[in-house]
């Protein structure tokens, strides 16, 4: 088209810009204005914020779209603003109320320039993500499972979940293993991203690799790695809000803020501010356990000594009642004495006396009696003495008789007589010759006669047929 | 005492206060009962403030097989 033939009214494209710019300008309800919206594409350039603002419907689908930024002058305060507020830093996904201009420029377009935010709104939209979490877990049953599982009375081997070399890592390891009392922990590291969009997976990731070896902890402990920076940003998952709801061992959390919990607060097992505060926990659990020993052992100890004081006090005090109790016994028992050897008299009296009338009369029988037998007896041995004497008379006349006649035959046999009627009697060495054969030539020997004796040696011995018969 | 727990061993010190308050304290038992107490204290000690060693094995043995997977 020739140029001459532009019609009088046509713009430029800079004067076109020029007029949406002050019309957008002069256009109160575009300045100032409070805006619903979700983060999306946060980048910074030169100290300035650039992002996306979007909104989307129900089904997630995006429906409205714009570019929007804060200028580096505005930056520092709508973040401190929004941190102090909701312990977070702001980033994709996260809803805001912000309060802007729309601007137009003639390079770069429509833009939304932020300058103030109210953090309140991020705030309750959080609370009702972390409810329909929460809802969605009780729903399903498992809300709290975990809360539920006894906490062990000595927790000292504890996988721990945290970003390995950040400041709240290294202030929990630091507070438990320096812990005053000396307990002895067995910590070991299970390294997560622990904010941005990884926070979720990664520490998914770690509860299966400490699932795999259950048996050995005691408990989890999960522990935002970072400091004053670390934001809690997907933290607010239901995926991982259901894998610490029904892990199988406790779970003590240390990730939320000041001014902000998040959604593991409400489900794990013990919920503390601080990783600092997560080894405080623990210290404090082994130094109740070492108290309920103590505690129970001095006990003990404090009833034995007061026992065995109170049966020394029991011991002394019957020591102390000893001599009275023994007089008392001791004169008891003369009384005692005393009255058993008056019965013992007087029994012994009642006794004597039956006894010596007993004998009296014993006496008396046997008086009786002894002269009684006496008469009889002496008659008996008199009759025995006549009786004896008679005998006596017979048996000497009888061998009286027969001895004569022994004498008589005796004195016929005497050697005498026999030497007097012409026999001699030869002795040799003192004994009686009966046999020539008791005689050798030259013995001595010596012939009896009634008057004398002949002392002759033998000569010879004569032959048997000259003996005399 | 190697199978007894912590728990066990702080209620076996319990029963022993719980025998010792009742009325039927033997004062035979008296020593038994303080000499088991000081053994499960020390027990009790031991697992608190004792490094074990088994648990620091099985703790490095676990750390080199999660580093080499």
């Amino acid at each position: 088209m020739n140029p001459s033939m532009v019609p009088s009214n046509a713009i430029s494209l800079q004067q076109l810009q020029q007029i949406i710019g002050n019309s957008i300008r002069l256009t109160p309800s575009l300045q100032g204005v409070w805006v619903v919206a979700e983060l999306s594409d946060l980048r910074s350039s030169g100290g300035h914020w650039y992002m996306e603002l979007i909104e989307k419907n129900e089904q997630g689908a995006t429906v409205a779209k714009c570019r929007a930024n804060i200028w580096a002058s505005a930056v520092a305060p709508i973040q401190h603003k929004f941190f102090a507020a909701t312990g977070r830093q702001m980033s994709t996904g996260i809803k805001l109320l912000v309060r802007g201009s729309v601007t137009y420029h003639q390079l770069y377009g429509l833009a939304f320039n932020i300058f103030d935010i109210d953090p309140s709104y991020t705030l309750g939209d959080l609370e009702r993500l972390r409810r329909e979490i929460l809802e969605r877990l009780q729903r399903e049953g498992v809300l709290n499972r975990n809360k539920e599982l006894p906490f062990p009375t000595v927790p000292q081997k504890i996988a721990v979940i945290s970003a390995e070399g950040a400041a709240g890592y290294g202030d929990f390891m630091n507070q438990l293993m320096g812990n005053q009392e000396g307990f002895r922990f067995y910590p070991m590291l299970f390294h997560a991203a622990m904010q941005g969009e990884r926070t979720a997976p990664s520490i998914m990731h770690q509860l299966e690799l400490i699932e795999a070896t259950i048996d050995f902890w005691d408990c989890v402990v999960i522990i935002r790695g970072g400091g004053s920076t670390s934001d809690l940003n997907g933290f607010d998952n239901l995926e991982l809000a259901r894998a610490v709801a029904t892990f199988p061992l406790p779970v003590v959390v240390g990730i939320g803020h000041e001014r902000d919990r998040n959604v593991l607060d409400e489900i794990a097992c013990i919920r503390c501010k601080t990783p600092t505060a997560v080894a405080a926990f623990l210290v404090d659990r082994l130094r109740l356990s070492y108290q309920a020993a103590t505690e129970r052992v001095e006990k003990i100890v404090r009833y034995s000594a007061d026992a065995l004081r109170g049966e020394k006090h029991r011991l002394e005090n019957i020591e102390a009642a000893l001599p009275a109790r023994v007089k008392t016994r001791v004169m008891k028992g003369e009384q005692q004495l005393t009255t058993l050897a008056h019965n013992i008299e007087r029994l012994l009296i009642r006794r004597n006396t039956r006894e010596r009338e007993r004998l009296t009369l014993l006496a008396h029988t046997l008086e009786r009696n002894a002269a009684r037998v006496e008469s009889r007896e002496k008659e008996h041995t008199a009759k025995l003495a006549l009786r004896l004497e008679n005998a006596l008379k017979g048996v000497t006349r009888k061998p009286a008789m027969r001895l004569e006649n022994l004498e008589n035959i005796l004195r016929v046999l005497s050697p005498q007589n026999t030497l007097r009627r012409g026999y001699s009697i030869t002795r040799v060495n003192g004994n009686a010759v009966h046999s020539v054969a008791d005689l050798t030539s030259g013995d001595t020997i010596t012939t009896l006669l009634p008057d004398g004796s002949i002392l002759s040696r033998v000569e010879g011995i004569s032959a048997p047929d000259t003996h005399i018969p | 005492m190697s199978e007894l727990s912590y728990n066990q061993a702080v209620a076996e010190l319990e029963a022993i206060v719980a025998k010792m308050e009742s009325d039927t304290c033997d004062i035979d038992q008296l020593s038994n009962y303080t000499t088991r107490a000081l053994s499960l204290l020390k027990f009790c000690k031991e697992r608190l403030f004792k490094t074990n060693e088994e648990v620091e094995r099985c703790l490095e043995e676990l750390r080199n097989t999660l580093q080499e997977g």
